[in-house]
């Protein structure tokens, strides 16, 4: 009996560890410390350098040269899309996995939101286990590069037989490379697609205030929006306090005024970053004074019902909010015609705060490298890219995709309002170092700044935001 | 025929049957304790290993305890000495302890001494060996970069990361160590007969653990402040870690001292005993209040996100748990009545448990919309009272209230922010149902005739709540408490969804502050030290609330 | 409320007492439920509505139920959901019970050592587990016999520890009485006969109670399964409830007709279980 007890007491550990630890003996027989396999880049790590000499895997210094053909390549690629974008993005997925000459297949694979694939991947970073092309903001794919884990693409780029040529290059929007590029010239992000911060504008109300066009300098936007709020004030009700600019502060939306007033995050030497700048001070004070003349206020941080209820004539949004917005519009009944416009500056420059859809390559053998370069630059080829953007409502990146859009562009004036805005930018320094934790420090200290009360107070703030922000890069070094 | 004859011999007799019940006990917990210690303890060692980092999604330097430096200042240095000393005031209760046993039982128990030490040296070995393995497994991730994935190559990687130079010989030494001191403890257990055998080498392994742990944590952190002093002496300046070092430890010693005072005042048969014993802890607890009052000068140097972060805390906590523990007895005592309906309404009570937080909060975050036409505004407005930025507003709620009345109230007693009542309200409901249930629990255990008896003696029922109810009901107001604040310390998911930047940080309570760090500015290193520092201050209050709060409690 | 208002017209003082209690708990169960019919009624909104601040959808739009339950994949997801949590649920039930009778009823060296050092991971801040534990589940999956990450050993075995579950079950097995502890040792019962024969029939509520717990704290997990899992074999529902949300905005309507859904099969577990639950808290009597 009592032995009865003791053996199944010893089964039921036995099982656990099978399943949990497996036959961790069967490592044994591998007695020959192996090292056949190419330990490629990173000598120093190596443990037991027995230098044999290397096959011909060991990487070359020139590798794209020597890419071998890529008859059974599996790529993986992280994504973002599910839902109808995800369907349409596995349909071209499969198309390019029919249709690539170098027997090449790419494994689409939905990863939840950007924050998801963030976790992922730095978790995968910990372990080993990345996929081979990887969607994410140029902050993220910045920081994997800084620790080695995103491939730079200029060899590929550049690539004679498999890069892009000079035309495709110049075709490509002018601000892209440079969006995509760290401070040192490695090109870490290629772009899917792009999107911007915008304004949404109310053509039909501002017409009706008595501004037949939308506002070109910032003190015609400030005219526009308060007298937008005094008639709402007038009407009273639930109407009463609203009417103006929907001024939600966070780092893009404050970041986008900077923009617009000709300011931006780096000192003038661009090695440092420096929020103390004349334009940002003017930048927050045109805030403030839009806010304490009652023409901004602020909901939650989708104002969509009130701009279709005209309790706003601006707002601030993604230009992949439209779908929100229609429906906001559509809910009320409201006719009004409304689109994208760019942030006017004290002197008339127009700024949108640009946003891109960046491919980043982990790095692998030249081999994998480069099929995964060849679907990168598949996927973003303009016929292709057109097809994308119908499916997704993104803007492209090169001016030959404009052209194939013409007839998506009359179907949907307010993606056609955007066309143009998208492509001046400016977009945020992306890839200087520890942007990703400093534009998080920023949405706390643009309300912050939001909250102040005098100019003083405001230098005060941008003085210490800049030196949380340069601490943050120090901590990296 | 010989293993057989062993076998038996081992399990037979009144010895082998206690060894057999040992052996079966582990197996029963083994499972769960290896899940456990795979999933919860190693994770912490884990922590920090990388709390001694600088790491930025990779691991950097080797810093010490730089990182909980910048996180409460030098108040780290006068922690880890405490702890050092804690651990070799530790043996002093150990040996306490064996020597009692050793009195009860007229043993002669220093033979057990050997093994005991080998059994710590192993553990120390182990340790050693996981020290060492560790970077070198972590690397793995490095050279799988560049090649082809596949399940063999990461096995000679893994293998040849175990087989390193700085390894393998710390594996070698643990291994040995290991089968010496299961030999060692085999055979004292055969030569020395004695029921306690294991009890008192289990006692004198803990005190040699407690022994190294002291003796390296204060060499470890002798170490470190001696750096800071040689790194300070050549820039001129004085880190005056020392003098706070002794201030604050002395500070601590006339705490305890009047705390022995204060429980030894009760004890006092006479007046006057009395109150000189209660003057005296006064004074004391006086002194050292002045002397902990170095604490603050300290921690100005540390994160102030920290220390906004653990009033923060403070806020949240004293603002869910006893607001939900008062609701749910109340709701308790009402359900316990059998009446129609009493089914329906513990099922209603509880919905807000098992909804998932994520719908919950974006529910909540809706009805205390800022707009003026969402439903918490509405309901203001026709009361006659002013709509309220809610999750937006970092003004305290004290404040605010006062201002509606036309009082200005001090910046010390504004409260918590009306974002974070919205979060402790969020909290309040989710939990009150939990609670409720565990109070009803608690009813049913309590004998009826105590409040029958109690009603035929004429009492209310007020007083019979007041006077049996309640006192009976603290074992399970001692656990929800306890449940409550350690969950209040902990929670950040709900807290991160409700949060907005245009709350000034006053919803950032300590355990968010590290979230932030962990996830959203990837300084792992730094984010795991808070958690550390985080980790002591539940562990602290948790053993306080034991000692305090335990020994009043009512086991009925 | 009408039919209370009817009962106010009889005056005796243990009424008014009843119709002051059924008052508050009326209220309470309002505060309770309002979010809850909150969230139908927002589930059956179209987009504009939900988008806007109306309470009361204007036409009921069942559709976003069907709606919700395409996009998210729930069929396939919710299959997953189901594995997950039977196999996570009979783990950490069969381990549970065995490591919290020991706990509670054999003698060893170390047993209060171990189960302090158990329950001290109670207090350890989640936010330190999620690294070492992708690693530790990386590992296993490399040097085991099948994969974990992507599979369901990552997604089950690290739940199936739970000390939570041994100290509810430990509070209830220290009660057994010694009585029936003895008289099974005079049968010749071992620990496996008592713990089978005897206190697992007298347990069944408690085993309830952790069942129930467990069931919501593994149905409702979402950041770890994310992280785990890379393709949809294995996702559970919660994943695919999350696919509502999008970088620019939320379809709040069918966000909500969605986690209406998976709220669901817990209202039915707890709905089931319920009174054996209350019961069982009550007579494992949490003594702190």
């Amino acid at each position: 009996m009592k032995k009865i007890s003791v053996l199944l007491s010893i089964i039921m550990l036995l099982s656990l560890v099978l399943a949990a630890c497996g036959p961790s003996e069967t490592p044994a027989p591998v007695e020959e410390p192996v090292v056949e396999e190419p330990v490629v880049e990173e000598p120093e790590l190596v443990v037991e350098p027995e230098p044999v000499e290397e096959p011909e895997e060991v990487e070359e210094p020139e590798p794209v040269e020597e890419a071998p053909p890529f008859e059974g390549v599996t790529v993986d690629f992280w994504h973002v899309y599910s839902d109808a974008p995800g369907a349409a993005l596995q349909a071209l997925v499969d198309e390019f996995n029919d249709v690539n000459p170098y027997g090449i297949t790419v494994n689409a694979l939905d990863q939840g939101r950007y924050g998801d694939v963030e976790d992922k991947v730095n978790a995968g970073i910990q372990s080993g286990d990345l996929p081979d092309v990887v969607m994410a903001y140029t902050n993220a794919l910045a920081d994997w590069y800084s620790v080695g884990f995103i491939a730079d693409l200029n060899p590929y780029i550049g690539d004679p037989d498999y890069g892009l040529t000079a035309d495709q290059l110049a075709d490509l929007y002018p601000h892209l490379k440079e969006a995509g590029s760290t401070p040192d010239g490695a090109w870490i992000a290629y772009p899917m697609t792009q999107s911007a911060n915008v304004l949404v504008y109310n053509f039909t109300w501002a017409e009706e205030l008595g501004f037949a066009t939308p506002p070109t300098t910032s003190a015609e936007l400030k005219d526009l929006v308060c007298t937008a709020a005094a008639e709402n004030d007038a009407r009273g009700g639930d109407f009463a306090g609203t009417g103006g600019i929907v001024y939600f502060p966070n780092a893009t939306n404050w970041l986008h005024w900077l923009y617009a007033f000709g300011g931006n995050e780096l000192n003038e030497a661009h090695d440092a970053y420096d929020f103390t700048s004349q334009e940002a001070i003017d930048t927050t004070m045109f805030i403030l004074d839009l806010k304490n003349e009652g023409c901004a206020w602020q909901t939650e941080s989708y104002p969509n019902p009130e701009q279709g209820q005209r309790k706003a004539l601006i707002t601030m949004s993604s230009t992949a909010g439209a779908p929100y917005y229609a429906a906001a519009f559509e809910e009320e009944n409201n006719d009004d015609v409304w689109g994208w416009i760019a942030a006017p500056g004290p002197d008339g420059k127009l700024a949108v705060n640009a946003f891109q859809q960046m491919l980043g390559v982990v790095p692998s053998t030249p081999q994998r490298e480069m099929a995964s370069w060849l679907f990168v630059k598949w996927l973003t080829s303009p016929e292709i890219q057109a097809r994308w953007i119908v499916a997704s409502g993104y803007y492209g990146t090169q001016y030959s995709t404009e052209a194939l859009m013409a007839d998506y562009a009359t179907e949907n004036p307010v993606w056609a309002s955007g066309v143009e805005l998208a492509a001046i930018g400016p977009s945020e320094p992306q890839t200087f170092p520890a942007w990703s934790s400093v534009r998080r420090t920023l949405n706390d200290f643009a309300a912050e700044l939001y909250n102040a009360t005098s100019q003083a107070e405001v230098e005060e703030t941008l003085a210490r935001l800049t030196q949380a922000a340069n601490d943050l890069v120090e901590e990296l070094q | 025929m010989e293993n057989k004859n062993f076998l038996q011999r081992t399990f037979t007799g009144r010895r082998g049957r206690r060894l057999k019940e040992y052996l079966t006990a582990y197996i029963f917990i083994a499972p769960s304790s290896i899940l456990i210690f795979m999933f919860g303890i190693f994770p912490v060692f884990f922590a920090l290993y990388v709390s001694l980092h600088r790491w930025r999604i990779v691991r950097g330097d080797m810093i010490g305890l730089r990182n909980y430096v910048t996180a409460i200042g030098s108040l780290t240095y006068v922690i880890a000495f405490f702890l050092g000393i804690g651990a070799l005031v530790l043996i002093y209760f150990l040996v306490k302890r064996i020597l009692k046993l050793r009195q009860e039982h007229d043993d002669q128990p220093w033979l057990a001494i050997l093994p005991g030490l080998m059994y710590a040296v192993t553990v120390f070995a182990f340790l050693n060996w996981f020290y060492r393995a560790l970077p070198e497994v972590l690397d793995i991730a490095f050279k799988l970069r560049g090649i082809e994935r596949e399940e063999i190559v990461f096995m000679d990687f893994l293998m040849d990361a175990l087989r390193a130079e700085s390894v393998l010989p710390a594996w070698r030494i643990f291994g040995w160590l290991l089968l010496a001191s299961l030999v060692i403890g085999l055979v004292v257990m055969r030569v020395w007969e004695n029921r306690n055998n294991l009890n008192y080498q289990a006692y004198f392994s803990l005190c040699f653990l407690a022994l190294g742990i002291g003796v390296g944590l204060l060499a470890f952190t002798l170490q470190e402040v001696n750096t800071v002093y040689a790194a300070a002496l050549s820039e001129g300046t004085d880190p005056g870690i020392w003098p706070q070092v002794i201030t604050i430890s002395s500070g601590l010693i006339l705490f305890a001292a009047a705390w022995v005072l204060w429980r030894r005042a009760e004890k006092q048969y006479t007046n006057r005993g009395f109150w000189l014993h209660l003057l005296a802890a006064i004074v004391l607890l006086i002194g050292g209040w002045l002397l902990i009052g170095e604490i603050p000068n300290i921690i100005a140097a540390g994160d102030k996100r920290v220390w906004d972060g653990l009033k923060v805390t403070v806020f949240f906590s004293l603002g869910t748990v006893p607001f939900q523990l008062v609701i749910s007895i109340f709701l308790a005592v009402l359900l316990f009545r059998k009446f129609l309906g009493t089914n329906i309404f513990r099922i209603i009570f509880f919905i807000p448990y098992v909804t998932p937080s994520i719908a919950s909060a974006a529910v909540f975050q809706q009805m205390f919309s800022n707009r003026q036409t969402a439903p918490v505004n509405m309901l203001l407005r026709s009361l006659g009272l002013p709509p309220q930025q809610w999750l937006f507003e970092p003004r305290g709620i004290f404040t605010l209230i006062g201002q509606h009345f036309g009082l200005s109230i001090p910046t010390w007693a504004t409260g918590p922010s009306l974002a974070l009542f919205v979060i402790i309200l969020h909290s309040v409901w989710t939990f009150v149902g939990y609670n409720t249930v565990i109070y009803l629990a608690g009813l049913g255990n309590i004998p009826k005739e105590l409040n029958d008896s109690a009603e035929v003696d004429g009492a209310n029922g007020w007083q019979v709540f007041r006077h049996i109810t309640f006192p009976l009901l603290s074992p399970t107001t001692y656990f929800l408490s306890l449940i409550g604040v350690i969950g209040t310390f902990k929670a950040f998911n709900t807290i991160w969804i409700f949060r907005s930047n245009l709350a000034l940080g006053t919803t950032d309570t300590f355990s968010l502050a590290i979230f932030i760090e962990f996830f959203e500015k990837l300084r792992y290193g730094y984010a795991s030290a808070m958690a550390f520092v985080l980790f002591g201050i539940i562990l602290s209050l948790t053993l306080i609330n034991n000692r305090v709060q335990g020994a009043k409690v009512f086991y009925g | 409320m009408d039919k209370m208002r009817k009962k106010t017209y009889s005056f005796s003082v243990s009424t008014r007492k009843k119709i002051l209690t059924y008052t508050i708990l009326f209220i309470g169960a309002f505060i309770s439920l309002i979010p809850f019919v909150w969230m139908i009624s927002t589930s059956l909104m179209s987009l504009g509505e939900a988008l806007g601040t109306a309470f009361f959808p204007s036409s009921l739009n069942f559709q976003n139920y069907a709606e919700a339950w395409r996009r998210a994949q729930f069929s396939e997801y919710f299959i997953n959901s189901i594995l997950i949590t039977l196999i996570t649920l009979s783990g950490e039930v069969t381990f549970s019970v065995f490591a919290a009778y020991a706990f509670a009823r054999m003698e060893f060296p170390g047993r209060d050592l171990i189960f302090s050092i158990m329950l001290s991971t109670i207090m350890i801040p989640a936010m330190v587990l999620i690294i070492p534990n992708f690693l530790t589940v990386t590992w296993l999956g490399r040097i085991g016999p099948i994969p974990w990450i992507n599979n369901w050993p990552a997604l089950t075995i690290p739940y199936m520890g739970s000390i939570f579950s041994i100290f509810l079950l430990k509070q209830f097995f220290a009660q057994v009485p010694n009585e029936l502890f003895d008289a099974a040792q005079i049968d010749g019962a071992g620990h496996l006969r008592f713990l089978f024969q005897v206190v697992l029939p007298l347990s069944k509520a408690p085993l309830m109670v952790i069942l129930v717990l467990s069931f919501i704290g593994t149905w409702n997990s979402l950041a770890w399964p994310m992280l785990v899992t890379n393709t949809p074999d294995w996702r559970p529902i919660s994943v695919g409830l999350m696919n509502f949300v999008d970088e620019a905005g939320q379809l709040i309507n069918l966000t909500m007709a969605g986690a209406f859904i998976t709220i669901i099969p817990i209202l039915i577990i707890y709905f089931f279980t319920q009174r054996q639950f209350t019961d069982s808290i009550a007579r494992s009597g949490l003594k702190g």
